[in-house]
């Protein structure tokens, strides 16, 4: 990789990568103190990675 | 200071109009329920896309490290009702009950022979079937679960550069589905983040100017860049 703009483009994917992460922790956190949130949160949170890994299962195997 | 994670206290609600509440709560309710939805989805791709974003990482590896086996099968050659390449393909599949997605790569010149691939994430299968000899040759290749992280992020069965190469297998489908799906909801969460930015006052100037910085930056890789060079 020789070009600036092209060494650029690689930091800024690994950043917006990094940032997701992090603001997909702190939305953990936020979600996780409120209260009355929680129990439906815990089933969606559930939902989801039952299909993500349903779904992964499913192509992998 | 009041934060977008805060419920309205029944003082503020009162001096909105009750369907502006209602929409306020239920988008703050929605972005957390999106969000928990597509939690393993968003850290499988922004995780995979940082791998993808850096092929040098030798631990991450797939290729170089993949188990081949190759075998041979009798086949019973598809009946002259099964019309067309992907049907055989798919007769052919059947026998040897292999599943996943048929990519063309090469064009058929000899009626006899018949190449083709088929991967799903994981595994890739080269068929070479000899139909004259009622035979079939697999070379199968099996990756760890690096080359599978990296294959699910980009598993869309479809080349831009290549219209022959379309989705055959339903799981293909599905999982391109689902990755829209995905794209839908993050564009769902920004838009409804957005509008719990733009409700807080103190924060609209700082946000703006964040804004206003990616925006731009954004703005010289997905345009500026071909416009300068």
């Amino acid at each position: 990789m020789n070009w600036f703009y092209m060494r650029a483009w690689r930091w800024m994917a690994d950043a917006t990568v990094y940032l997701i992460l992090f603001i997909s922790v702190s939305g953990i956190y936020l979600w996780y103190v409120l209260r009355a949130e929680r129990s439906v949160g815990f089933i969606l949170l559930f939902a989801g990675a039952l299909s993500f890994f349903g779904m992964a299962y499913a192509l992998i195997h | 200071m009041p934060s977008s994670t805060e419920p309205i206290g029944p003082g503020k609600s009162q001096n909105v109009p009750r369907f502006r509440a209602q929409f306020e709560r239920w988008n703050r309710k929605l972005h957390f329920y999106a969000g928990l939805f597509l939690l393993f989805f968003m850290w499988l791709f922004a995780f995979s896309g940082l791998l993808l974003n850096h092929p040098t990482w030798t631990f991450a590896e797939f290729w170089t490290n993949r188990e081949e086996t190759n075998y041979q099968r009798d086949i019973t050659v598809p009946s002259a009702d099964v019309k067309g390449d992907l049907a055989q393909a798919h007769d052919i599949l059947k026998q040897l009950k292999i599943e996943g997605e048929i990519m063309w790569t090469t064009t058929r010149a000899d009626p006899n022979q018949f190449d083709f691939q088929v991967r799903r994430p994981g595994h890739f299968f080269f068929i070479k079937a000899e139909l004259a000899q009622k035979r079939v040759t697999v070379r199968q290749a099996e990756v760890n679960q690096w080359g599978v992280i990296k294959a699910l992020h980009s598993f869309t069965g479809v080349q831009m550069d290549d219209p022959r190469n379309s989705r055959d297998w339903a799981l293909t489908s599905l999982w391109a589905f689902s990755m829209d799906a995905v794209a839908a909801g993050l564009i769902f969460m920004v838009l409804s983040s957005l509008y719990m930015w733009f409700k807080l006052p103190q924060k609209r100037l700082p946000g703006a100017i964040v804004l206003g910085f990616g925006s731009l930056i954004c703005g010289l890789f997905c345009f500026g860049l071909r416009w300068l060079f």
